[in-house]
């Protein structure tokens, strides 16, 4: 199957306090779509940069991210990010001014995705929240509820390839596994590549795909 | 093209209501203080050219003694009868399109007409200085005779005096003299002389020349009144008592006096023209030249004095609203600036997650500029609420003071001068009308051009104060924002 995101010899590093600090070297990968990958490794592995290269929230000092064989530098990162990624943070991150519905539909509006406000309520009753939790504010709801809010903003922008950073860090077991049932869900029935970097060896165990990263190498990968 | 923006901008702003209605508030501020200025400054400029159109188009032609007094050496200034200002060439400029109106004047004096008795002065003459005032015409005790006399205006054109024009005298029987009048010999009286004297309208008046030569009757046309009271405390010859002056046509008061007429034209001695258009004094010097008027010998003054004292305290309104409106603008900018880039830096976590999602750093400066926008434009409906009654009070509290302010500079040099005014014998008076009253009240109106003007500064200020901080947006990126560093 032809790959729908590369990772060419990727190398980025940070500029510390006395000299760079080379935090991903030489990283190539190819992911497939269909696919539900974790991503597994100490902090300071470079787990975190590698899925914000991947996922275009910023660009890479050397190597190529691709998508579908382009390179998403030329293609423009805001417009992959628009039109092809999705990402969900540890930290929810979600527009705390606006009911949780309304961070979903506002998510579609800039991602110009049809659907609306009804899809939006379809998505998040899928995802375990009633209609009044959904018309309610995001900061009067719980830490789950605003984790599956963040998961209905990026499920309902379509995209193809669906990238989350530690998604069950701040949940509950029952609900982490809900969450994973979700992700498998997509890549498995919708063929969505789905990217998770997590600490959790319980997710990793139920993805296809597990990469081991090591001092900003990839140190092992399979199931 | 997707204006979710402005949707989020809605949104924001009213899920942020305290932070918005603190921006609205100060907005209000500064447009109500912009307002104001430009109200202010509008009124005061209305005003100011009102009063230009009023006064700024008289232009007296007066013998230019500083000149004569430079060509005479030091001697004493003496004017040539061909240098002369005469009836004919004043009448010839007076005919010049440019002017609306015009007046001439020669002023003489004769002794008290037989039978009747001047007024006197409310304060007793100096130690030594003594007259009589009845007599017909002679002194009964010591004391200069030629001072007891009565003072004799010739005018083209009564009317427009200063005192006529302007409402300090007016005719209450007969009428005034006038232009037609010209060859007549004829003659106004003031109420109290006509009065202790029993003179009316139809009555006739003996004048003379001042040394009591060349007895001429006048008729008398008209009785005016000179509110004018003595001065109590300093005395006054006759001839300067208020109501001791009669108004007779130039003519007939060259007649009185052969030696102001030259080659068969009357000399007069300073002429007063209104300009139709204030702005063409340049071209009335011309006219003048044109007209044989020497302005080596003669000087026009364009009534400017009048007008700086008219105008003055508002156009210190003016200067100082145009002063507040930069200041105010300057400073609203800064202080939004700030606000809005504070506003940025607290929602950093918000732009990161949008440009996560891929939105473009545009519309997210956008979103800050129609949130900025919408408050100006909210706060522009209320200032216009209020800026004009504000405007009209701070208007008038100003005025007020520099009214006042002028008041007691015009006391000051009053002491200095020791009433020098008083003493202005020239009725025409127009190069130096004596004291005047500042203008002490504007009108503020508000117009669809000071609102335009308020919401172009406010649409500077909005831009200002959200796109230098909105640079800051370009440079963010939503790695550093919203991922935690490993």
């Amino acid at each position: 199957m032809a790959p729908i995101l590369e990772l060419d010899g990727v190398s980025h590093a940070f500029q510390g306090p006395r000299k760079k600090v080379w935090v991903l070297k030489n990283v190539s990968f190819a992911f497939e779509p269909g696919t539900f990958y974790t991503i597994l490794g100490p902090s300071g592995s470079g787990k975190t940069t590698m899925l914000s290269l991947a996922s275009g929230l910023d660009s890479p000092v050397d190597g190529r991210v691709l998508y579908r064989g382009e390179d998403v530098r030329g293609m423009g990162l805001a417009k992959y990010r628009n039109r092809h990624v999705a990402t969900i943070f540890q930290s929810y991150n979600l527009l705390t001014y606006m009911s949780a519905v309304r961070n979903v539909t506002t998510a579609m509006e800039i991602t110009g995705v049809k659907g609306g406000r009804k899809r939006a309520m379809e998505l998040l009753e899928r995802l375990g929240l009633d209609e009044e939790e959904a018309k309610a504010p995001v900061l009067e709801l719980s830490g789950g509820q605003q984790q599956r809010v963040a998961i209905a903003r990026a499920l309902a922008c379509d995209v193809d390839i669906l990238f989350a950073d530690e998604p069950t860090g701040n949940l509950d077991g029952d609900t982490a596994q809900e969450m994973v049932e979700v992700f498998r869900e997509l890549a498995h029935e919708q063929g969505t590549c789905v990217i998770v970097v997590t600490h959790s060896q319980e997710v990793a165990r139920q993805s296809d795909q597990v990469l081991t990263l090591t001092k900003g190498k990839i140190a092992r990968r399979g199931k | 093209m997707n204006v979710n923006f402005v949707k989020r901008a809605g949104l924001s702003l009213a899920a942020r209501r305290v932070k918005s209605l603190i921006m609205l508030g100060l907005f209000l501020v500064i447009f109500t203080l912009v307002l104001a200025g430009f109200l202010l400054q509008s009124a005061t400029g209305q005003s100011a050219a009102h009063t230009k159109a009023r006064v700024g188009a008289d232009v007296t032609l007066d013998w230019d003694v500083e000149k004569a007094m430079a060509k005479s050496n030091g001697g004493f200034p003496k004017m040539s009868d061909a240098d002369a200002l005469t009836t004919d060439r004043a009448d010839a400029l007076g005919r010049s399109p440019l002017v609306r109106d015009y007046n001439y004047s020669l002023e003489s004096a004769s002794p008290p007409p037989a039978g009747v008795t001047l007024l006197e002065s409310a304060a007793k003459p100096p130690e030594g200085l003594s007259m009589a005032t009845t007599v017909g015409g002679a002194a009964t005790t010591a004391g200069p005779a030629d001072m007891n006399t009565l003072s004799v205006s010739g005018q083209r054109d009564v009317r427009l005096t200063d005192e006529f024009a302007k409402g300090r005298h007016a005719v209450i029987d007969g009428r005034a003299i006038g232009p037609a009048d010209d060859g007549k010999n004829v003659v106004m009286v003031e109420e109290r002389l006509a009065a202790k004297n029993k003179l009316t309208v139809g009555g006739k008046l003996t004048l003379k020349s001042p040394d009591g030569k060349n007895p001429i009757e006048f008729e008398i046309v008209g009785v005016y009144r000179d509110p004018t009271a003595p001065q109590a405390d300093m005395w006054m010859p006759p001839g300067m008592v208020p109501g001791n002056k009669v108004y007779a046509p130039v003519g007939a008061v060259a007649r009185l006096n052969p030696s102001e007429q030259v080659g068969g034209r009357t000399k007069v001695q300073v002429a007063k023209y209104t300009l139709k258009d204030p702005g063409k004094f340049e071209q009335f010097k011309k006219a003048a030249g044109a007209a044989g008027v020497d302005l080596g010998v003669f000087k026009l003054d364009n009534n400017d004095r009048l007008y700086r004292d008219l105008v003055g305290p508002i156009q210190s309104i003016a200067s100082f609203a145009g002063v507040a409106v930069w200041l105010v603008s300057i400073a609203g900018a800064a202080i939004l600036g700030l606000i809005v880039a504070m506003a940025i830096k607290e929602r950093r976590q918000e732009l990161g997650i949008l440009l996560s999602l891929g939105e473009r750093k545009w519309k997210l400066v956008g979103q800050h500029l129609v949130e900025v926008t919408a408050v100006a434009v909210l706060a522009l409906g209320f200032s216009v609420l209020v800026g004009t009654a504000l405007s009209q009070y701070a208007g008038d509290a100003l005025l007020g003071r520099e009214v006042a302010a002028a008041k007691d500079k015009e006391a000051d040099q009053g002491t200095v001068a020791g009433g020098g005014k008083v003493m202005m014998a020239r009725s025409i008076g127009s190069a130096d009308p004596g004291p005047v009253k500042p203008i002490d009240k504007i009108s503020v109106s508000l117009e669809a051009a000071e609102v335009g003007r308020v919401a172009g500064v406010g649409v500077g200020i909005a831009l200002l104060a959200t796109l230098l901080p909105g640079l800051a947006i370009l440079k963010l990126n939503p790695r550093t924002i919203l991922m935690k560093g490993e």
